[in-house]
Formats: structure tokens, C-alpha cells, sequence
């Protein structure tokens, strides 16, 4: 079925194009939601708040535009908005100096997957919502500064600018621990 | 202190190919000389693939509960009449069954047709005998004296 008459359907309330929709964007929005929220509850709700607002506002939605670069939108923002009603709980000061500290003692122990993806999830709560937004959109979803600026409602330059932030940001807070990995 | 060239912004979207072909050689140009740069390069690519390695949690139940919460939203309910015509239309959308109904639509049309036109040639037939047949029970003799008086009647009002 094609997506402009999956989504008419579901305008009609079609509970199996609703299934369908659901199945195929489920994996997108909770990726996004995940990547920018850092927490896996956190994240289901914002995707599953995201489908009540497609649902919501699939009555205004024009066809002509994009419904991918919408739902992008869309998802984008009620994880930003989620985040800044619940402000991130950064990891405790404790947990923090925990993985530093065990970074400094033995460097090879950070090179495994699971303290490296805890090492990432600290870095990344370090950004602030607007840049970690940009960063996923770029880095993960591989958009374009122009679609990523449409998305987000913002300039280019802005865009630009806050990837190039975020970038930095997170290399100096990995640099020092990961050392020569970047060289 | 990480030490900054000028020229990194310029290599973050030069890293992101989205300069344009002049500024993209300049700084391309200048990767080859300037250590710094190259550094900042290597860990722009450092950060992606370590963004994009990086696993996600299992959420074996997480559409369920999504139809769930579309449902008390609202977002399935319309009359009965219309899911039902949904249920149809979906139903005729594949194009097996599409195909079948459309066949055996057009042969119950032929049948139709062929029955009508059946019935409506005995109908012709029987009305061609019908006036034959009064046509022939109506003698000339009768016609000529309904003639007459119908003359007769009409003479006295001339008079």
C-alpha cells in the first residue's frame, strides 16, 4: 500500500493501516526518541506521543509534502519537549567519576561495548537538547543540513553551527578518555 | 586543551560534503598540510561510528501498546456502516480478488443483458402476432359498413 493511502486510510480510522503505519515508523521514532533522550521508557512514550500527535494533526497534514520529513518533526520535537518538561537526569556525579576513573586505571577496559556506550551516554547528556537534535539527525539519520534546518525549523547556519558545537563538545570529553583512538 | 585551527569549522561541513566544490578543494588542500585539522577530521569520524555502533534497547511490546493507546484516543473509531465499506474496499484493493469480482461482474451483466433482450424479442414477437391476428379478423365487409354509417350520420348536419 502507498503511503498517501496508507495515511488516508488511517484518516478514515482504519485500525490496519493504523497497524501498518505504526509497524513501519515504530523503528524510526524510537531510534530518534532513544538517541536523543538517552533512556528507553522515555523514549516508547515519546514514540508512542508522537503517533497520537500524527494522529492528531493528520487532518492538516498536506500531502504534498514529505510524511517522512514530518514525522521527523514531529518526533523531534515531542522528545525535545519531553526532555525539557522532565530536564535529563544527568548520570550521578558518582557514576560519572566511576567511568573515569576507570578510563585513567586501564584504557583497554573502556573499549568495551558496554562502558563505551556508557561513556557515550554520559558525553551525550552533556549537550544540550537543541545540538543532541541535530547531532542524531545528522550522524544517525544522515540528513542533510537543508532537511535537518526544514525539520527543525531553523537556518542552515544554525544547523552548521550546532553540529559543529556538538562535535566539539563531545570531543573533548571523549578525547582525553578514548587518547589515541582519534589519532 | 585540544588545540583549534581556524579552518575546523570549515572541515566539519567539508566532513558533512556540504560545501561547495571551490571551498571543498580549498580545505581538501589544506587537510594535507595542517596536522590539527587532520586530527579534528579523524575524530568527527571517531564520533560517528561510534554513534552509529552503538546498540539499541529491545521493544518487543512497544507497537502493541501504541495501537493500544491510539485506540483510547480515538483514533479507530468510526460507524459501522464505514468499516465495513472499509473492510470492502481494502478487501477489493489486492489485486487477485480485484480481478475475480471484476470477472464475475462483467459475466453477470452479459447474463443480463442476454436475458433482457430475450424477453424483450419475445415481447416484440407476441406483439406482431397480436396485431397480425386482429388484422385478420377484421373483414373488409365490417370496414366498409362502419364506412357507411359513419357517411350517413354525417349527411344531415350538411343539410
Amino acid at each position: 500500500m502507498d503511503e498517501r493511502h496508507l495515511l488516508e486510510r488511517c484518516g478514515k480510522g482504519d485500525e490496519r493501516a493504523w497497524a501498518e503505519l505504526v509497524n513501519r515508523y515504530w523503528g524510526l521514532a524510537f531510534r530518534i526518541a532513544y538517541r536523543i533522550l538517552r533512556n528507553k521508557e522515555d523514549a516508547e512514550d515519546a514514540a508512542q506521543e508522537a503517533f497520537v500527535q500524527v494522529y492528531r494533526s493528520l487532518p492538516t497534514f498536506q500531502h504534498r509534502s514529505n510524511f517522512r520529513t514530518w514525522f521527523y518533526r514531529i518526533v523531534v520535537r515531542v522528545a525535545m519537549a519531553h526532555l525539557s518538561s522532565e530536564s535529563a537526569e544527568p548520570l550521578e556525579e558518582s557514576a560519572e567519576a566511576e567511568i573515569l576513573e576507570c578510563a585513567r586505571e586501564d584504557p583497554e577496559k573502556i573499549l568495551l561495548a558496554r562502558e563505551r556506550e556508557q561513556l557515550l551516554d554520559w558525553a551525550i547528556q552533556q549537550l544540550p537538547p537543541d545540538w543532541r537534535a541535530v547531532l542524531v539527525l545528522r550522524e544517525i539519520e544522515g540528513l542533510s543540513y537543508a532537511e535537518i534546518a526544514e525539520i527543525l525549523g531553523i537556518p542552515i547556519g544554525t544547523v552548521e553551527s550546532r553540529l559543529f558545537r556538538a562535535r566539539k563538545k563531545l570531543r573533548q570529553i571523549l578525547e582525553p578518555i578514548l587518547g589515541d583512538e582519534w589519532r | 586543551m585540544i588545540k583549534m585551527c581556524e579552518w575546523e569549522r570549515k572541515v566539519n561541513a567539508y566532513w558533512d560534503k556540504e560545501l561547495a566544490t571551490e571551498e571543498f578543494q580549498d580545505v581538501a588542500r589544506h587537510l594535507q598540510t595542517c596536522v590539527e585539522c587532520q586530527i579534528a577530521l579523524n575524530s568527527f569520524r571517531r564520533i560517528r561510528q561510534i554513534l552509529l555502533q552503538e546498540s539499541l534497547p529491545a521493544t518487543p511490546t512497544a507497537i502493541v501498546a501504541t495501537l493500544e493507546r491510539l485506540n483510547r484516543e480515538g483514533a479507530f473509531q468510526v460507524p459501522r456502516w464505514r468499516s465495513w465499506l472499509l473492510r470492502l474496499d481494502s478487501w477489493l484493493m489486492r489485486p487477485k480478488v480485484a480481478f475475480k469480482v471484476a470477472m464475475a461482474v462483467s459475466l453477470a451483466s452479459a447474463l443480463i443483458l442476454a436475458n433482457l433482450s430475450t424477453q424483450i424479442s419475445q415481447a416484440t414477437v407476441k406483439v406482431q402476432g397480436s396485431f397480425r391476428h386482429a388484422i385478420q379478423t377484421i373483414s373488409c365487409e365490417q370496414i366498409m359498413q362502419r364506412l357507411g354509417t359513419l357517411f350517413e350520420k354525417s349527411q344531415p348536419e350538411r343539410r
